[in-house]
């Protein structure tokens, strides 16, 4: 297996320790926090890339991005139940407009599946993670305390 | 003299003192007429001093669209933010620019009273003439939209308006609180009114300025706002520019809650204000 496949989940590592949920009690809570770091932590490769903080790999790219994909998928299962936390940042309304949520999580897996396709140089780095941002920022602006 | 009458004169003279401290002050503005409006530099300023993300109706996901109806939780009571579209009836549409210009910057509406504080205008009161004229002749653009004022939920005595005028003469015509002379402290203290959420307040509702931007709980209570002084902030003036522009933070975190609105915002600014903003909370000595 190449070493560089090793690297997208192997982010998942890093990015939970850098956002510490040790103090979470509920599982399902804790499971929610854990998806979104990871979704942090391919962020975070993209990010270095795009920042000329590391170099640009392409396979490495494409990478983070499925597994975005792949975690965004997983969101709305995530986030059906409505258990709380002291810690959770989920506010309430995910729950009174579960549809809606679905519809800003589904943009987000969205936006992974276009960068995805069309993706095939360092020049598409910037405008995928604008795309990745926007609809992060979209769902968190309603649904996050 | 009896005392009946020392009494009495001693009664005159507090009612004639409280009348005087919370009487509605409004700054000149005849100078405003010499000057010629940018509605370009007025959108932006728009932007800047954040009108939207307060007066916007939030149901129609239009920042043009300024009939108010947001509420906001205080200690003091609930406030729900006034229509200040161009409609006659339910805006602002028969204003002059003069009535703009008290409202904006001396909290006073046409019929000579104070607003409550819940609008910023001791940080607007920093605004320049050539911005305030701009902003007018931007908001003369705006559509009209029909929408009928929610009147405010406060309980006596905070519901006297009258009484806002003591409030200003502890709180308003404040100084600069750093780096005057600055774009950053423009941005910051006048347009951008950070400090309203970002730092504490006293038990009068006025900031209390020796803890500048460290933070504060949220106005109704249920939420803390991070500090952005450099002394528990980190992050370097690049990292807060980049959040101001894209929403992340250094660990690709997303912003959310009320601060997305006001990345919405950020976002629409020269590369260089989001910079002056950054190096203003960096350079924050504390």
């Amino acid at each position: 297996m190449k070493l560089k496949w090793l690297f997208a989940p192997l982010s998942l590592i890093i990015a939970t320790t850098a956002f510490a949920h040790e103090d979470v009690k509920n599982p399902t809570v804790k499971a929610r926090m854990m998806a979104m770091s990871n979704i942090a932590g391919q962020m975070k490769t993209l990010g270095g890339m795009a920042k000329g903080a590391v170099a640009f790999d392409l396979e490495q790219a494409k990478a983070a991005l499925a597994e975005i994909e792949k975690t965004a998928k997983t969101v709305p299962a995530l986030f059906k139940d409505n258990e709380t936390d002291p810690k959770s940042e989920a506010l309430p309304a995910i729950w009174s407009n579960y549809a809606d949520f679905t519809a800003k999580s589904d943009a987000m897996t969205s936006a992974a599946a276009n960068a995805l396709t069309s993706f095939a140089s360092q020049d598409d780095l910037v405008p995928s993670m604008q795309a990745l941002g926007g609809s992060c920022k979209g769902c968190h602006s309603a649904y996050r305390k | 003299m009896s005392l009946k009458t020392a009494i009495f004169i001693f009664i005159l003279t507090a009612w004639g003192t409280y009348l005087a401290l919370t009487s509605p002050r409004v700054t000149e503005t005849k100078q405003l007429a010499t000057l010629t409006g940018d509605p370009e530099n007025g959108a932006y300023v728009f932007t800047a001093a954040g009108c939207a993300s307060c007066h916007m109706d939030k149901a129609s996901n239009d920042r043009l669209s300024l009939s108010g109806g947001q509420a906001f939780v205080t200690q003091f009571g609930t406030f729900y933010a006034p229509n200040v579209s161009m409609s006659g009836t339910d805006g602002i549409g028969n204003w002059t620019l003069e009535h703009f210009a008290a409202a904006l910057r001396d909290g006073i509406n046409p019929d000579g009273q104070h607003y409550f504080p819940v609008f910023p205008y001791t940080d607007y009161a920093k605004m320049t003439d050539q911005d305030v004229v701009d902003l007018w002749a931007f908001w003369r653009s705006l559509p009209a939209v029909e929408s009928a004022n929610v009147a405010h939920e406060i309980s006596f005595p905070f519901s006297m308006r009258r009484n806002i005028g003591l409030w200003k003469w502890l709180y308003a015509d404040t100084p600069y609180v750093s780096q005057q002379g600055t774009r950053g402290a423009y941005l910051v203290e006048a347009l951008g009114h950070c400090a309203q959420c970002h730092t504490p307040r006293d038990p009068f509702g006025g900031l209390d300025v020796s803890r500048w931007m460290t933070g504060a709980p949220s106005a109704d209570g249920r939420a803390n706002i991070p500090p952005i002084a450099p002394s528990e902030l980190k992050w370097s003036s690049e990292e807060i520019a980049e959040y101001l522009q894209s929403g992340f933070t250094p660990e690709y975190d997303m912003v959310g809650g009320h601060m997305a609105a006001v990345v919405e915002n950020t976002s629409r600014l020269t590369t260089a204000d989001r910079n002056a903003i950054a190096t203003y909370l960096t350079n924050l000595e504390n």
